[in-house]
């Protein structure tokens, strides 16, 4: 029998680095766990980024795309700072969320809603809509029984301290050119 | 008086109006003249990113 050569698909560490714009380094880790040391989230998350790039390494796709690590990520960039091996850590957790929407992995999808949201506001509006958006997220994904004690000191905070307006914002004039703007994205995006 | 470009970002206009009130006094006291970028829209945050790198 011959051997033939078979190219290999790309392991999932070459699939991120290729779908992390510039030079993500996530070849790069050395495991040495400032990362997560330094995650505020860190406490919430199933995994530390840690422990996500050990996984990468050893192929685990599925437990790496199924776990609430990246969504629990709030983009500080205190670990891509700090990362002594300079991983762009902050980008790849944006790759990861990509990659676990499309591959329909998202277990918890609270913050892949809130994102939803708050999109549809800027692709209506041009501008975000901060009021709605804390209101649709709360009515959506709040328990009935907490909604009100929960909700109510908030939505009067934002209504007097902070002095929002709970007016929808005026939609922008260039709203078209920004829809086309937002078309031809997403035309590059699929091709 | 020198003269800058500004994009305020839709939070400075809800959440963040406090920084909005303290960009302009100091900027007043600074004499810097800041110019809002007409009719400007979402930056998009991060969550574009989170759904979709392209449009970000």
């Amino acid at each position: 029998m011959t051997s033939t050569q078979v190219s290999s698909p790309p392991s999932l560490l070459q699939e991120v680095a290729r779908r992390t714009p510039g030079e993500s380094h996530v070849d790069m880790c050395i495991q040495c766990g400032t990362c997560g040391g330094s995650c505020p989230s860190g406490a919430a998350m199933d995994h530390t980024p840690r422990a996500i790039f050990a996984m990468m390494r050893a192929g685990m796709k599925d437990e790496v795309l199924k776990s609430n690590t990246p969504w629990m990520c709030v983009s500080c960039y205190y670990c891509t700072v700090r990362c002594p091996q300079e991983i762009h850590i902050t980008d790849v957790m944006y790759t990861l969320k990509n990659m676990a929407l499309e591959a329909g992995l998202v277990q918890n999808r609270t913050a892949s809603d809130f994102s939803k949201t708050f999109i549809s506001y800027v692709e209506n509006y041009g501008r975000s809509f901060e009021i709605g958006l804390a209101g649709i997220h709360n009515l959506t994904h709040v328990k009935l029984a907490a909604r009100l004690p929960n909700m109510a000191p908030m939505a009067i905070g934002m209504l007097t301290k902070k002095g929002m307006s709970p007016m929808p914002p005026k939609r922008i004039k260039g709203m078209n050119d920004l829809r086309k703007i937002l078309k031809r994205a997403k035309e590059l995006e699929a091709a | 008086m020198s003269d800058y470009i500004f994009y305020p970002g839709c939070s400075m206009e809800s959440s963040a109006k406090a920084y909005y009130h303290s960009v302009m006094s100091v900027c007043k006291s600074l004499d810097v003249r800041l110019n809002e970028i007409d009719d400007w829209n979402c930056c998009g945050a991060t969550e574009y990113l989170s759904l979709d790198r392209m449009p970000a």
